[in-house]
């Protein structure tokens, strides 16, 4: 079955950012219509295509069918569709690789569909450093299954048994008789697998094929250049930023000056003059402008006359008296110590007893390009077009907030600029959402710098206190750990009732998140340790710009800054070389899990040597 | 609103909008270009670096009605389907991480390559250090740059 379908600017722009490779190929027809197969493409992206011209709804993507994760098209390429999203590490460059490998295609045969949450499976987006770690695993099974379905169907088709034949770039051929070979494409392309995969979950899902070892790989190990490069240099891409869709409007947030503050009133008359002014929105404490064209929302935005009424009390301690206020202030929560040995003791009878304090401000996440979305409410659904790494996350948080059947809501997801961590990709692609549902027409939520530097996501303030005991002969026997971090409303991800729209609203979660007070990953051998962690809170918990959450390593700078720091001081107490002294301390130890004890020490040499001039 | 006339990427284009309206949103928004972004409106990052006559300028900051000469975005850069030796070279030395800024570091050294097509390290830095990059992609800059660089010698010792 094809049909004709006319094919809005929009979703082409959405299609062609989310596939720089494939747009290259300028597969999309420049009269603008598309003759395409329903239910599998003969172009790249087509099944995505298909799926983009749907009205809703949007069941998730079937992570079960072998047919969400690969399709082969008539000119012997594949696209593969990831629930994984890239925002610069290359991750996707990575996936294509590993699924080329198992599939034996050449690289330069594949184009990837990355995290939008109707067309690929939910992977989760981004998170936890494990892309491909984790979620490289299913990739590369289902593309082995895929082989090995092809070849089945090569072996049917050649009438030559399966272990009688050889596939290379997606061409099969009989192993005895080059003559005698079928692609692909000649196969499936164009058609659908319909091969049901297994799995209790998506991480788990699996074919019936064993992914090839390593030393099959052949695409994977090669050091290639990121596919999305080009488009970024050259002004191709189309990134979420410059997504544009018929009728759109745009909009700016009006923050309360201060923090805790309420809305008291709004003169619009202060901004009735301005040109293109749609509407003044406000909800709580949430106020948005929105305009027909930007710099007019800029303007409105600037201009608009609003009325707060600032809290009882200053709020918040002084900048100057932050780390005081943690070290002083009663502890929301303690962790667990972990202890090992008698600390104690140990310093009691310690030749030398060291103690430091270290303190480490709020951290914002302040990316380059300020937080970004685009929401359009057409066709009554909602698709929001976002670099929030955690697409799949957006979509549920989003449906959850306006009350909205989840297969009414789909994120789109295209390039932004750098998410480390918990960015506010997630409070605008809210905001983007309920201001495009409220006024029924696609808005654009653009936050600007101070908006950022102000209400973004922080990692989380530090105070800590360290002491580490020392040995007649300098070595350290000793070492007690105390981090204080304000954390106590650790912002997930997505989250309807902690993104800065609900807080503003004055939606309010049942609880707080735990936070927590990170404790070093100790690759010492320090025979008496002792590390603790408390969680303090700020005034104003629901009422704050200050809200923490992940920054890329999730308090590792902090705790590192601290520890190692430390370290240093003994080294210089001890009188010793800050590397040799480190690197006794990784050789007293005893762990060695994945190998930890050996990499440590190996990054370690291998940064004295790097140094060159390093004198011990 | 009034016309105001840009010529852009070596075509001229008539638009009508708010003569105080920067240069930026009347790039991205009336003439489509994707290069320029907004990162700060401020004129303090970079992002929406364009070179007018020459000079790489902050597009953010300027009034779209007081700009008279040629304008270069990041797309007007390629010549006859080539892209410019530096787009190449960012490429070559894989440059970007997320991409954000880049459109504002090429330009930027773009402008600073023809006023001075042999800069020092020094020069280098100098030259680029009012475009910010929230990746700290700056090595790989200074890289691609020298990469240039050392084309343009090679260039002329096979033309010499």
């Amino acid at each position: 079955m094809s049909t004709s379908l006319q094919f809005p600017k929009a979703i082409e722009a959405a299609l062609r950012s989310a596939n720089p490779s494939t747009s290259r190929r300028g597969f999309l027809a420049s009269s603008g219509a598309l003759v395409l197969s329903l239910g599998i493409g003969t172009v790249p992206g087509a099944r995505v295509l298909a799926q983009a011209f749907a009205a809703g709804p949007y069941p998730d993507p079937d992570f079960l069918q072998l047919d969400t994760w690969i399709v082969i098209h008539p000119d012997n390429t594949a696209t593969f569709f990831v629930g994984k999203t890239d925002g610069g590490q290359g991750t996707g460059t990575a996936f294509r690789q590993m699924m080329c490998d198992e599939l034996d295609l050449a690289y330069e045969q594949s184009t990837l569909v990355m995290g939008s949450t109707d067309t690929t499976p939910d992977q989760g987006g981004s998170g936890g450093s494990d892309a491909i770690e984790t979620d490289g695993w299913p990739m590369r099974r289902v593309a082995a299954e895929a082989r090995r379905v092809l070849l089945e169907l090569a072996a049917e088709h050649l009438k030559v048994a399966v272990g009688e034949l050889t596939v290379n770039n997606g061409m099969v051929t009989a192993l005895a008789d080059a003559s005698q070979a079928v692609s692909y494409a000649e196969l499936v392309g164009g058609q659908r697998f319909n091969v049901a995969l297994e799995g209790r979950n998506i991480n788990a899902t699996t074919g019936t094929a064993a992914v090839k070892p390593v030393q099959q790989l052949r695409v994977v190990g090669q050091s290639l250049q990121r596919y999305d490069i080009p488009a970024k240099v050259d002004g191709s891409l189309i990134w979420a930023v410059d997504m544009k869709v018929p009728g759109m409007l745009h909009a700016r947030n009006v923050r309360p000056p201060v923090a805790g503050a309420s809305l008291r009133s709004i003169d619009e008359s202060s901004v009735t003059g301005i040109p293109g002014l749609v509407r003044v929105v406000s909800h709580g404490n949430y106020v948005a402008v929105v305009c027909e064209r930007e710099e007019q929302a800029i303007q409105a935005a600037r201009q608009l006359r609003a009325e707060w009424t600032p809290p009882a009390q200053a709020p918040f301690p002084a900048s100057n008296d932050l780390f005081d206020y943690i070290r002083a202030a009663t502890p929301m929560s303690s962790s667990e110590p972990r202890v090992s040995g008698d600390s104690a003791a140990a310093f009691a009878s310690a030749a030398q007893v060291l103690e430091a304090d270290y303190d480490v401000p709020f951290q914002g996440h302040t990316s380059i390009g300020p937080a970004f979305a685009l929401a359009d409410p057409s066709g009554n659904q909602l698709t929001i077009y976002s670099n929030d790494m955690k697409s799949y996350g957006l979509r549920t948080g989003v449906a959850q907030f306006l009350d909205l059947p989840r297969d009414r809501v789909r994120v789109v997801y295209m390039a932004g600029p750098q998410v480390y961590g918990r960015t506010a990709a997630d409070d605008v692609g809210f905001e983007a959402a309920f201001l495009a549902h409220e006024l029924g027409r696609p808005v654009r939520v653009q936050w600007m710098r101070y908006e950022e530097t102000a209400w973004d996501t922080k990692g989380p303030a530090y105070a800590f206190k360290l002491r580490g005991g020392l040995d007649g002969k300098g070595k350290l026997v000793a070492l007690e750990y105390e981090a204080r971090a304000i954390d106590y409303n650790h912002l997930g991800y997505n989250e309807p009732d902690t993104v800065l729209i609900a807080q503003l609203m004055g939606r309010r979660p049942e609880r707080t998140a735990a936070g927590g007070a990170a404790m070093p990953s100790v690759q010492y051998g320090i025979p008496h340790l002792r590390l603790a962690g408390h969680v303090v809170a700020l005034p104003l918990v629901w009422e704050t710009p200050l809200r923490t959450g992940n920054l890329r390593d999730p308090n590792g700078p902090q705790v590192t800054f601290a520890f190692e720091s430390f370290i240093d001081e003994l080294a210089a107490a001890a009188r010793r070389d800050p590397a040799a002294f480190r690197l006794e301390l990784i050789e007293a130890s005893t762990e060695d899990q994945a190998f930890r004890r050996k990499r440590s020490l190996a990054v370690l040499r291998a940064a004295v040597e790097a140094y060159g001039g390093w004198e011990s | 609103m009034s016309i105001v006339s840009l010529n852009v990427n070596g075509a001229v284009h008539a638009v009508d909008i708010d003569p105080s309206t920067p240069l930026l949103y009347v790039l991205r928004n009336d003439l489509g270009l994707r290069g320029p972004r907004f990162g700060c409106g401020l004129g303090q990052c970079g992002a929406c670096t364009v070179i007018i006559d020459g000079v790489a300028l902050r597009s953010c900051q300027l009034p779209a009605s007081v700009v008279s000469g040629a304008i270069t975005t990041l797309e007007g850069l390629a010549q006859n389907g080539s892209l410019h030796p530096l787009q190449q070279a960012w490429i070559d030395e894989q440059v970007p991480q997320c991409g954000y800024c880049q459109n504002g570091q090429i330009m930027t050294a773009k402008a600073l390559l023809d006023r001075n097509p042999k800069p020092s390290d020094a020069e280098i830095r100098e030259g680029m250090e009012g475009a910010l990059c929230r990746c700290m992609t700056y090595f790989r800059i200074q890289a691609a740059i020298k990469r240039v660089v050392k084309g343009s010698d090679n260039d002329q010792e096979v033309a010499g």
